[in-house]
This record gives structure tokens, C-alpha cells and sequence, in this order.
């Protein structure tokens, strides 16, 4: 329920809602009244006992607009003139009885709406503090009219003033009082207002007029004038103002009608005057309105503050069961704060049901910080403050945290109260808190990259983060750039414009690029730029990483320069190895050509195509021959030598199966052997045993072993020629399958101990050899050796002088196919 | 009876071949390096050369080119002899257009069987 506020109508608006009928009733109802007052005015007494047509008359102007005052002054006038007229009183006297009565009215509505706006002139009827104005208004209204009657029947009647005065003043006084605030009541809501019911109020008028009637009626002389002021009083407080007004005013009808008759208890007694009977009337009047009008007002306002309370209470309560944000009506207590009511976000935050928190001490449900709120409730009450607010975890499982309020509501129809609003934060806190570690974290990882500068920067370039490592790389605190420096402020301007086609915006994307540092220093930094996006593609900014490749870009210099150097060191070393090449080449075509010839030209002699040779000549010619061929064998040697050093590092190497070369080195060496040589080949079974290797390098390594096993080991002897495969991965992994071992035992001459350390010596020969006459240059082991480690491989050997000698071969194996 | 040409810049082995395959039983003209011997075959029919590889001015290998570039010359055998015998020489001297490739030192019999084998490899 809610209440119309009333303000106080404008006299305008009553009167332009009755409009001209209003005012012809009134002039009627002033007419008639002014008639019947007349009529029934006591005989003996010059005016009339009751003036009902003052109170219509002033009511009428008091509720109209001043500038209608003049019209319905001389209505007034007129009408209660000829109404004196039509009762027989002569013209003149009609006419200044007239005049009393507008200028009655005048007056009182003057005093009325004295010192009040014009906007709202009219007094409102709600309040006992509005009633003295009224009554001074009345009282005055009257005195006027009873001054100028009084006056116009002294001075044509030749009445008492005193006596005239005092009646006229009474009847209109008192008629007026209990009229117009009914008047004044027209329109306003408040003044309907009743909460008893009907039936009862009908009870009750029925009960009151009952009484007026009996204490009243011509049977009745008793004075009992008090009797029906209990009844008059349990009116103010179960009818409306209004209706209590109209029963007072029926009442005052009642009383003046039957006193007037001789009735009551101001009717019958002889010892008084008809004079003082009917002053005794009106001051009952006035004391039925006096004694019911003010208490009827006072309930009624209290009848209107109460609804508007719970209207206020009602709205407040809606308002917090049906508020989303969670409230609780606490309560405060000794210590404590009582739960007086909750709404339900309150129930569901809290997680408790409503019916585990009413009346409980919520500080319980708080936890930790309930001495906290405690002390702001107790704080609250003591009126140091009225609102308080903090945010705090809450002992409730999970923990939650919320903002809560609390504010002091003194004096409620429940006592002081503290009202705690509840706003959940705990999504936004929990959110802000892993956003906070983890910007802590990308701020410490940032920091941490000393050796890099990492500037970001907002959409213009302009630098919103500078990391620690941008302070060593360039000597920039973050202050000097952050909201001060654009990105492209840092590059060398000169090598921004040579390079402005490797540059987006102006600034530049990646590549090495030459920053200037705080103190103008030069720096060569390797730069990338990326643009920063928020999840809907939104550019926001830059990211620069950029790193000092200065030291990079020396050290790169040196290593270039080192390469060089080396590149032409191989290209000399190249060359010196063609011209060795060249010159060996030379030197054994120089050689090979002259010894050609020569043992050509021996042969040719020998063969006895051109003359015949003796024995002695032959003889010759063999042993020139022989030492021809020695040299050849030199010659050859030497070559083969060169060739396997030079080939040391060549990519002539191609798989080869080692097995099958060398089945053919035994069987080419063969004829080497001396008769009766026992020769003994055995190869490992299985798979061929692959080597990586140039073909003929190693055949003549091979040949050499074999051809000097064969020639140090008498007929006699033996040879013992095999190969074997030694270690190599079980599981038969790529790089690593071991080795291929060659060895060759024989039951040679040997080699003396002394000697074995000299045996791959250059032209170094065994005494053992030489001492045996055994032809040889001195070079078949050294070129074994060469050639052998050009393979990757080792080889050694194992004499005994006398006993024989085992040379032994190994090469790294390649995995079988 | 084959006539053959001995090309070489040294003058014992160009004695020695002349001599030896003269005792074969051949005809031996001499050059003593490639224009020369380009001259020779101008003018005369030569059944086989024996090219040395190692020349001043003009290599064996040029010599066997030009001959073989030049139909009017006689489209004489190539024995190329040389020093060099590894097989990147020989496959070189046979890739100029040489028959074969016999290489220093060699011995009489050795070097008169290889020309006869040559020889007697043609169709008359």
C-alpha cells in the first residue's frame, strides 16, 4: 500500500471543481440557514441564538481565490441581508446585518491566510498545530461581526451592546468553528482516513447523536451537559476527521436545536437568562469541538504516520528480500550480532540455510574477521559512525571473499539495527590474484633476461615496459623512456632512412640494426618487433626484443677472418701439394724415360737382334738390367709413397670387400715364394668383411706385407695369411662394426729387437735383410704404414729374429650389408 | 708390314722404338712432338701411332683429338704410352681417341706384342 502525498489544493482548483453550482449552493445553503436562524431566534432576543450561515459563508470565500472574494463577499451581503429582510427586519438593519456577516467573512479569511504563500494560501486541517490559527481566524471573524452587530442594534434597536456582542460573537464563533473545518478538511485523503471498521464507526455516531439527543431532549433537565464527551472522544479515535467534524457538527445541530426548544440541560432551569442559556449553548459547541477536533487530528496523524511507516518498513523489506545483493538484518548484541533476517543471495553466499543463521550470532559465520565487524557494530551504536565497509575472506568452505557494508539503522520498530550487504568478489579476487602472479612472474621473467632489452610499447610506438636488461644493453632506465620515448628514438636515424624499405611504420621488424645508447655510444643489435593483439585481434602495442650482437658480430668477424686464413693455408697447401704432384709426376716421367730406355736398348742387345752377345757380355747386360730394375722398383716406390700421402685426405675411398682383395694379393705374390713355401689363406665365414678404402692403395699395402713375408721365410718356412673380424656392436649399430684384422705370420728370418722400433722408417732396412742379401728399398713398410692410417687403421708388428715376424693390419669394418 | 708412327719427344725412345719395332718387322717413321706428327699424317698413310702423352706444345692427348677430329687424315691405331698410369691418365689418353694405353717403363716384348695385337685387331 502506498499513500497519496496531500498537498493543500489551491482554493482555485476546489472552486473551479465545483464552479458556479458550488457557489449557488452556497449562496443556498447561507440563504436558508441565515432564514432558519432568523426564524427561530429566541423572542425576547435580537439576534439569533446560532449563525450556521457565518461558518457556510466564510468556508465558501476561505476556499476560494482572492480576486472571487469581492463577488462572493456581496453575495454574502446580499443574501444574509434579504434573509433578514424576508424574517421582518427592516431594510436598513437587513442591510448592515449583511455587511457584518461579509465583513465577518472578510476578516477571518484574511487572518487565515495571513503570511502564507499565495500559492498555497488555504490552512491545511491535519495537524493539532494547525488548529490555533483557525481558531484566532474564527474568533476574530466572529468578534467582527458581533462588533458590528452589536453596534447596529444599539445604536437602531436600542439593545445592550454587551449582551449583543457576546451572543452574536457565541453564534457565530461557535457555528463557524464547527464548520469550517470541515471545510478545510474537503479534499484531503488524510482526512478520510480510518481504520476501524464501519460498522463500528456507524455504532459509535448512532451511540454519540443517541446521547447528544438524550442529554438534550425537552424531558431531560439534569446536567448532563459532560455525558457525551467520553462518546465524543472514542469518536476521534474510530472515525475520520471528517466524519467526526460532521458529527460534531450534527451534534452542535442537535444541541442547539433542542436547547432552543427548552430542552436539556441548558433549557429548563428558570434561574437563567435566555441570554446566558444560549451563550451556555454555543460554549457547549465550542467545547464538542475543542475537545474532539484537536484528538481526532492527532489520530489521525498518527493513524497516517503509522501506515506510512509500514508502507516505509514494507518497502524496505521487499526491497531486501527481492534485492540480488545478498542482506542481513543484524541485531547487535553482547559481543555479537544477532541474525534478525537474511534474503536469500545472503543464504546462498553464506552457504547456510536461512533457517541455520535466524537468530544466531553471525560472527560465528564470519570467522576471523568477526571481532572486526563487531567493533565497527559496536562503533556504529556508540554513533561514532554510520556506515562501514571492508573486504574480508569468510571462514565458509571454499573461502569466499566479499566486500561487506554495514550500516546503523537507529530506532526501528525492532531496535537498532546494523544491515550488512554482501557483494561476492571472490571470482574477481581469485582471477585478480593469478593475473597478479602471473604478471608477477612475466615481469620477473622479463627482468630477468638481463642480457636483452625487451621495451613494449602502446599502439604509437611509445614505450609503456622497459626491462632491467634494457638498462645494460643501452643504458636507459626504464623512467628516461617509459611515456617519453618512441621506439624509432632509439635507432640511428641515418640507417633508418638507408634502410627504409626493411621498415614497417618506420620502425624497423627484425635483422641486426644500430641502436644509440643513453650516453650515444653505438651498438649492433639483433632487433625483432612483434605487434601485441588482444584476444579479439585488436592491435594494443609492440613487443622489442633486441640483443646485443655487437661481441656476436666481431666474433664473427674473426672467425671469417680465421677461415680465410685457413682457406688459403689449404690453398696453398693445395698448391704446394699440386706442384709436389707435379714435380713427382715430372720426376717419374723424367726418370721412367731414360731407364726405359735404357733397359729397352739392354734388352734389344741381349735379344741378339743386332749382333750376337757373348757370355761374359750377357753376363753384363743381366747384372745392368738388374740394377735398372732396382731403381725402377725405387723409382716406383717413392711414387707410391707420395700418392698414398697425398691421398691420405682424398674421397677416393668406396666400399670394397677385403676378403677378395686379398685372395688376389696371395695369388699375385705367389710366384714370389720359394719353392716348398707353405702358404696358408683362411677368411672368416659369412658375410664378405667390407672396408671403406681405395682399391689399389691397399692392394699394395697388402702386397708389401705378403711379398716380405714371402721373401724373408726360406723354402722351408711357412706363411700364414688370415682375416678376422674383431668387436664391433651386437646390435649391429651403424658407426661402430668393429674392425677388419689382417695378420700375416711367418717363420721368417725376423727382425733384431733393436731394429723393430726404426721398421717404418723411410729407406730403413733390417740388417737381418740386408745381411740375407733380400733386394728392397727400404720403403714397403712405411708405405704400409702411410696407407694403412689414411684408411683410419693401425698396423703392427711382432718379430722374433730367427723365429719369424707377424704383421698385423686393421681397418676399421664396415657394417655387412 | 704396317707402317707406324713414333711420336715422342725423347730422342732415345723414339731410337728405341724405331729399333725395336723395325726389328718386329714394321715400317717407323718418327715425329719428334704433335705438329709434327700431324704434318707426317698429312702426307703419309701411317697404320699405327705410337703417341707419347708428355710433350712440349702439344700434348699426346691433343694430338689423338686433332687426328681424330680430322677425317681427312688417315684414321691411324693410337697406342698412347706414357709415364702417368693412374686410371684417371689412362681413361683420359683412351677418351682422346687412343686405341690403348701402355704405360712407361715398358719392356720390348711387352710393347712389340702390344702393337701386334693392336694390329692384327684391324680388318685389313
Amino acid at each position: 500500500m502506498t499513500l497519496t502525498p496531500w498537498a493543500p489544493s489551491t482554493p482555485t482548483a476546489l472552486v473551479a471543481g465545483r464552479g458556479l453550482p458550488g457557489v449557488a449552493l452556497g449562496y443556498v445553503a447561507v440563504f436558508v440557514l441565515a432564514v432558519l436562524s432568523v426564524h427561530f431566534a429566541p423572542p425576547d432576543s435580537d439576534v439569533a441564538t446560532w449563525w450556521p450561515a457565518a461558518g457556510v459563508g466564510s468556508a465558501m470565500v476561505v476556499l476560494s481565490p482572492a480576486r472571487h472574494w469581492p463577488a462572493l463577499l456581496v453575495g454574502i451581503l446580499v443574501v444574509t441581508g434579504v434573509a433578514n429582510a424576508l424574517e421582518g427586519r427592516s431594510p436598513e438593519i437587513a442591510a448592515l446585518f449583511g455587511l457584518a456577516n461579509a465583513a465577518e467573512s472578510l476578516v477571518l479569511a484574511l487572518v487565515l491566510g495571513a503570511g502564507r504563500s499565495p500559492r498555497s494560501p488555504l490552512v491545511p486541517m491535519r495537524a493539532p498545530e494547525d488548529l490555533p490559527r483557525v481558531l484566532v481566524a474564527i474568533g476574530a471573524g466572529a468578534m467582527t461581526a458581533g462588533t458590528l452587530v452589536a453596534c447596529t442594534v444599539t445604536v437602531a434597536l436600542e439593545g445592550s451592546f454587551a449582551v449583543t456582542w457576546t451572543n452574536v460573537t457565541a453564534a457565530h464563533g461557535a457555528a463557524t468553528l464547527l464548520i469550517l473545518p470541515l471545510a478545510l478538511m474537503v479534499g484531503d485523503p488524510q482526512a478520510r482516513l480510518s481504520d476501524d471498521p464501519r460498522v463500528l464507526q456507524v455504532v459509535q455516531v448512532v451511540a454519540t447523536l443517541s446521547a447528544f439527543a438524550l442529554v438534550h431532549h425537552s424531558g431531560q433537565s439534569l446536567p448532563l451537559a459532560f455525558l457525551p464527551l467520553p462518546l465524543l472522544v472514542w469518536g476521534a479515535q474510530v472515525l475520520s476527521p471528517r466524519a467526526l467534524a460532521l458529527e460534531a457538527l450534527a451534534a452542535g445541530l442537535i444541541v442547539t436545536a433542542l436547547a432552543t426548544g427548552g430542552g436539556g440541560p441548558f433549557g429548563s432551569d428558570a434561574d437563567v437568562s435566555a441570554r446566558l442559556r444560549d451563550a451556555l449553548v454555543q460554549l457547549d459547541l465550542v467545547v464538542i469541538a475543542l475537545v474532539s477536533l484537536p484528538l481526532a487530528l492527532n489520530v489521525s496523524q498518527r493513524r497516517a504516520a503509522l501506515r506510512e511507516a509500514v508502507a516505509v518498513g514494507e518497502t524496505y523489506r521487499r526491497s531486501m528480500t527481492e534485492s540480488v545483493i545478498a542482506t542481513l538484518l543484524l541485531r547487535p548484541t553482547d559481543g555479537g550480532l544477532q541474525v534478525l533476517d537474511l534474503n536469500e543471495p545472503a543464504g546462498e553466499l553464506l552457504g547456510l540455510r536461512r533457517s541455520d543463521l535466524l537468530e544466531r550470532d553471525w560472527v560465528e559465520v564470519l570467522g576471523p574477521h568477526g571481532g572486526l565487524v563487531v567493533d565497527a557494530a559496536l562503533e556504529m551504536t556508540a554513533g561514532r559512525r554510520s556506515g562501514w565497509e571492508h573486504e574480508l575472506w569468510l571462514g565458509t568452505e571454499p573461502p569466499r571473499c566479499v566486500r561487506l557494508a554495514l550500516s546503523w539503522v537507529p530506532d526501528t520498530s525492532s531496535g537498532d539495527l546494523v544491515v550488512a550487504q554482501l557483494v561476492d568478489l571472490t571470482a574477481q579476487r581469485v582471477a585478480q590474484r593469478s593475473l597478479e602472479k602471473e604478471l608477477r612472474f612475466s615481469a620477473a621473467l622479463l627482468d630477468a633476461t638481463t642480457g636483452t632489452s625487451i621495451i613494449a610499447t602502446d599502439r604509437d610506438g611509445l614505450a609503456t615496459y622497459v626491462n632491467r636488461g634494457t638498462r645494460r644493453l643501452l643504458g636507459y632506465a626504464p623512467s628516461d623512456l617509459v611515456g617519453r620515448r618512441h621506439l624509432v628514438d632509439l635507432y640511428d636515424a641515418d640507417e633508418l632512412r638507408e634502410r627504409a624499405d626493411e621498415t614497417e611504420h618506420g620502425a624497423p621488424v627484425a635483422g641486426d640494426w644500430t641502436l644509440v645508447g643513453a650516453d650515444g655510444r653505438r651498438l649492433r643489435v639483433n632487433v625483432n618487433v612483434t605487434p601485441l593483439r588482444d584476444a579479439g585481434g585488436e592491435l594494443l602495442g609492440y613487443l622489442q626484443v633486441s640483443e646485443d650482437v655487437t661481441e656476436r658480430a666481431l666474433a664473427q668477424e674473426a672467425l671469417r677472418a680465421a677461415l680465410e686464413k685457413e682457406r688459403r693455408a689449404v690453398e696453398e697447401l693445395e698448391r704446394l701439394d699440386r706442384s709436389k704432384s707435379d714435380f713427382l709426376a715430372t720426376v717419374s716421367h723424367e726418370l721412367r724415360t731414360p731407364m726405359t730406355s735404357i733397359m729397352g736398348f739392354n734388352e734389344i742387345l741381349a735379344s741378339e737382334v743386332v749382333g750376337p752377345v757373348n757370355d761374359r757380355q750377357r753376363e753384363v747386360l743381366r747384372r745392368g738390367s738388374r740394377a735398372g730394375q732396382r731403381l725402377l722398383g725405387l723409382i716406383e716406390n717413392i711414387l707410391t709413397m707420395s700418392r698414398a700421402e697425398s691421398l691420405a685426405q682424398s674421397a677416393h675411398h668406396q666400399p670394397l670387400d677385403l676378403g677378395a682383395l686379398l685372395v688376389r694379393v696371395v695369388e699375385g705374390t705367389e710366384p714370389l715364394a720359394e719353392a716348398g713355401l707353405s702358404v696358408d689363406l683362411s677368411l672368416p665365414p659369412g658375410d664378405p668383411v667390407r672396408v671403406l678404402g681405395d682399391a689399389a692403395q691397399l692392394e699394395r699395402a697388402l702386397v708389401n706385407v705378403v711379398s716380405n713375408a714371402l721373401k724373408f721365410t726360406p723354402g722351408d718356412g711357412e706363411v700364414r695369411i688370415r682375416m678376422e673380424t674383431d668387436g664391433g656392436g651386437q646390435e649391429g649399430a651403424a658407426r661402430d662394426a668393429g674392425w677388419a684384422v689382417v695378420t700375416v705370420e711367418d717363420t721368417g728370418i725376423g727382425i733384431p729387437l733393436e731394429e723393430q722400433g726404426r721398421l717404418f722408417e723411410r729407406f730403413f732396412r733390417a740388417s737381418s735383410a740386408v745381411r740375407a742379401s733380400i733386394p728392397g728399398t727400404g720403403l714397403g713398410l712405411a708405405i704400409v704404414r702411410t696407407i694403412v692410417q689414411a684408411h683410419a687403421g693401425t698396423v703392427t708388428v711382432v718379430s722374433q729374429p730367427g723365429d719369424g715376424t707377424t704383421v698385423r693390419i686393421s681397418l676399421p669394418r664396415l657394417p655387412p650389408r | 708390314m704396317a707402317r707406324l708412327l713414333v711420336v715422342d719427344d725423347d730422342e732415345d725412345i723414339r731410337e728405341l722404338l724405331s729399333l725395336a719395332l723395325g726389328i718386329a718387322g714394321h715400317q717407323v717413321l718418327t715425329a719428334s712432338d704433335g705438329p709434327a706428327a700431324l704434318g707426317v699424317l698429312a702426307e703419309e698413310r701411317v697404320d699405327l701411332m705410337v703417341l707419347d702423352v708428355s710433350m712440349p706444345q702439344m700434348s699426346g692427348l691433343e694430338v689423338a683429338r686433332r687426328v681424330r677430329a680430322t677425317p681427312p687424315l688417315a684414321e691411324p691405331l693410337i697406342l698412347m704410352l706414357s709415364a702417368m698410369a693412374d686410371p684417371e691418365d689412362v681413361a683420359a689418353g683412351l677418351a682422346s681417341g687412343a686405341d690403348s694405353y701402355a704405360t712407361k717403363p715398358f719392356t720390348i716384348p711387352a710393347l712389340t706384342q702390344a702393337v701386334q695385337r693392336l694390329l692384327e685387331g684391324r680388318p685389313s
